[in-house]
């Protein structure tokens, strides 16, 4: 599913990591600094690797040697970010909406499926800075969703909740990595219980890959 | 009431302070509180003309200068700071900070370069000409600069840094983590631009609309050489030509009403809009990569405001004034002009920074809650244009000038003349009236950097209010201090609406004497006087480009 192979210069070390998943939900663990971020951002396309090759489904995203870089919004690739990044000038509901209304989509069932897998209902009517932090991750977690992912890279999601919130969204996590029916790249820094989940789990530590473990 | 008032003021850390300040925020307001009484005694006969030929057409050619202007300048800020903030080309590095060079530009410059350049007999017109082969000068129907839309035209190619910096930072800064996320949505850039940023930044980009148009406002030479008459140039005339202080006066407030207007529009655009801290990001997102035909197009259209609004109009300075140093040397003139302007700016300077820094102080250690509101008074006068400030000025001084020449004369048979009028003290009083925002402005952000716990150590150490002022927050403001002294003395240097109306009969400065080799079409011998200003611009660009460079450099871990 993951195929990623590449180098950067990254702060005061070199990301040079190189990896491969066919697991459906795989789990990039390390220390803060690491590099995983950065790997993630460049799946995304948000930054471009000095040299190497990454492709998610088979699909070759970038490939230094190819000269190719497939830009970041026809990438599909959804990173949902550490502090959420909603719009603050549209609803919950608009925010849910925007991949669909880039695409020319309408509300549909997916919508409301999606809706309902993170109990966000209530919400939709509401303005981002009215929402708690958990509150605020679900939606995001929903506007990636509803976004034609072609995988879901979900970018240390929890860390910026108090212990409270994190057990407020966990349980929509694990049901959402369960049913996962795109591949997921979860990135977390400390052992939990999201990362337990993944079939696969990649170590990363001074911006090489220490260890992949498989369940 | 009163007896709370004093209780408040009682309780006050330090109520002479809180004085200072309330007397100062009364000075600021009085020249509008003079238009008022002025206007209301009527200019007898002149009022129904004014109203009937005058003011319609003024104030519809104000609106439609102010409208255009606001345009033209959002478009090209906004179009060159979406490049520069988001994009990559070559010149991107350079033109981050060289699209700020217009604002070195007074807008009587530009207007007074661009007169000579696309004169018939000018270099372009001349060399298309040349080009045609033709050698009747009228045989070209040349773009006529002397028009509304060439108003337009040149106030927006010059006011546009205004609305750049302030979308620049919006797109680098605060709306850089939305930008990010809509791309990883599947944005494309004009979806994002259009979907996201621009929404975003509107609050931003309205606050640099809006002081484009108070320059615009202020205009007195650029509108005046291109022949079109707006307000402004109907309050100095009538003061001029018809010698009506009331008339000036009533068509300043009406001035001051399309001001209010302006701000009430500003807070409509900015309302419900605060967006800052959408997430916590130090770095700009990584631009992205133009190649080819797209590099080109984003060169080209960040280079043509930069190369009207200040590369054109300072090589021609330039030119004009190295040939003039040739063949005739300098004039004695220029060096009593460039004396007087250093001298009214200087001085000036001075005035302002102190009275800003009493202000500042007061904020920092009021309790009574009066110095708030009363620096916020005391900074309305960026928002008065010079015209109108000066028909205020005029009469109060006046008055104080004669009562003191009656006094004296009286008491010890001494004629003392326009003490103030003539002394130029109404100058300096001008321009730290207008002024003071940004010397309160400045010092209020240095002391925000100042802790309380130094001046709670000061006092406990015995120091009283003064001494902690002087020998603990003076040394520590210094960078505060001359970041806003470079700001006032340059904007002091360049004002010239106000200066007109209240320097001392027979004096001149670098931008009165521009002004008037302009009215009399001599544009080579206002040259010299005319660079000395930009150069002196130059100087806050280059500080404003330095303090910005850290948003600058993009973040690419490939880079």
């Amino acid at each position: 599913m993951f195929e990623v192979s590449i180098q950067a210069p990254l702060g005061e070390f070199n990301l040079d990591a190189s990896f491969r998943s066919e697991s459906m939900v795989t789990a990039l663990s390390g220390p803060s600094g690491s590099g995983k971020s950065s790997i993630v951002a460049a799946i995304g396309g948000l930054v471009k690797p000095k040299r190497g090759k990454i492709a998610v489904n088979g699909h070759t995203l970038f490939d230094s040697d190819a000269r190719l870089a497939v830009p970041p919004h026809k990438r599909g690739m959804r990173i949902v970010f550490q502090e959420s990044r909603l719009f603050p000038h549209f609803t919950v509901a608009q925010n849910l909406m925007f991949g669909r209304w880039l695409a020319g989509k309408k509300r549909d069932a997916q919508f409301d499926e999606v809706v309902a897998l993170l109990g966000i209902e209530p919400l939709l009517s509401r303005r981002p800075r009215k929402l708690s932090g958990g509150e605020r991750q679900r939606v995001a977690i929903g506007r990636a969703l509803l976004a034609d992912p072609q995988a879901l890279l979900l970018d240390e999601p929890l860390a910026s909740l108090d212990a409270a919130r994190k057990e407020e969204i966990i349980p929509y996590l694990t049901r959402l990595v369960l049913s996962a029916k795109i591949p997921v790249l979860y990135v977390s820094h400390a052992n939990d219980e999201i990362e337990r989940l993944a079939q696969t789990v990649v170590k990363i530590d001074g911006g090489r890959v220490t260890e992949i473990k498989k369940h | 009431m009163t007896t709370s008032v004093l209780r408040a003021f009682r309780d006050s850390g330090t109520p002479g302070w809180t004085l200072v300040t309330i007397l100062v925020a009364v000075i600021v307001v009085s020249p509008i509180a003079a238009l008022i009484a002025i206007a209301s005694e009527g200019s007898g006969d002149l009022w129904p003309q004014l109203a009937a030929y005058v003011l319609p057409s003024a104030a519809t050619n104000t609106i439609v200068l102010l409208v255009g202007v606001g345009v033209l300048a959002s478009v090209i800020g906004v179009g060159t700071a979406w490049l520069v903030a988001t994009a990559d080309f070559p010149g991107r590095k350079f033109f981050d900070w060289a699209l700020l060079l217009p604002l070195a530009i007074p807008t009587y410059i530009l207007a007074y370069v661009y007169l000579d350049i696309v004169h018939p007999l000018g270099p372009i017109q001349s060399s298309l000409r040349w080009l045609f082969g033709l050698s009747n000068p009228q045989a070209l129907n040349f773009f006529e600069v002397r028009s509304m839309g060439g108003v337009i035209f040149l106030l927006g190619f010059v006011l546009y840094p205004y609305v750049y910096l302030a979308a620049r930072a919006s797109f680098l800064m605060q709306s850089a983590t939305a930008l990010e996320a809509a791309r990883m949505l599947g944005a494309g850039r004009f979806e994002t631009l259009f979907r996201v940023a621009l929404p975003l930044a509107r609050p931003a980009i309205v606050v640099g609309v809006t002081l484009a148009l108070l320059e615009a406002l202020n205009d007195i030479g650029a509108t005046e050489f291109l022949g079109v008459r707006t307000l402004t140039i109907a309050i100095y005339s009538t003061w001029l030509n018809r010698s009506s202080l009331p008339g000036a006066a009533q068509i300043s407030l009406f001035m001051l009403a399309i001001v209010t207007l302006l701000f009430l529009m500003e807070r409509w655009a900015r309302r419900h809009q605060r967006f800052s801290g959408i997430g916590k990001r130090t770095q700009p997102p990584a631009p992205v990569e133009l190649h080819g035909g797209k590099a080109f197009a984003a060169f080209a259209i960040c280079a043509l405001p930069l190369a009207i609004g200040f590369l054109v109009p300072f090589a021609y300075l330039a030119n004009q004034a190295v040939r003039k140093f040739a063949t005739g040397g300098v004039s004695p003139m220029i060096w009593r002009e460039t004396f007087n302007t250093l001298l009214y700016a200087g001085v000036a300077t001075f005035a302002t920074l102190m009275i800003g820094l009493a202000v500042a102080y007061t904020l920092r250690t009021d309790k009574s809650g009066f110095a708030s509101p009363a620096s916020r008074i005391a900074s309305i006068g960026y928002a008065i244009p010079g015209t109108v400030l000066a028909v205020g000025l005029l009469w109060p001084l006046a008055a104080f000038d004669n009562s003191i020449d009656a006094l004296f004369r009286q008491w010890f048979g001494i004629p003392t003349g326009l003490i103030v009028s003539g002394s130029g003290a109404a100058l300096v009083l001008a321009y730290t009236i207008r002024f003071l925002a940004m010397s309160i402005n400045g010092l209020e952000a240095g002391y925000a950097k100042i802790s309380e716990n130094i001046d709670h150590a000061a006092r406990s150490l015995g120091e009283r209010s003064f001494g902690t002022l002087r020998k603990i927050h003076l040394p520590m403001l210094r960078p505060a201090l001359g970041g806003a002294a470079i700001l006032v003395f340059v904007d002091c240097m360049k004002e010239l609406p106000a200066t007109l109306m209240l320097r001392p009969f027979g004096v001149e400065t670098l931008a009165t004497h521009v002004y008037a080799e302009a009215v009399r079409g001599t544009y080579e011998d206002g040259s010299i006087a005319a660079i000395l200003i930009v150069l002196a611009g130059l100087i806050p660009i280059v500080m404003l480009a330095r303090v910005s460079r850290p948003a600058i450099t993009p973040s690419t871990i490939s880079s």
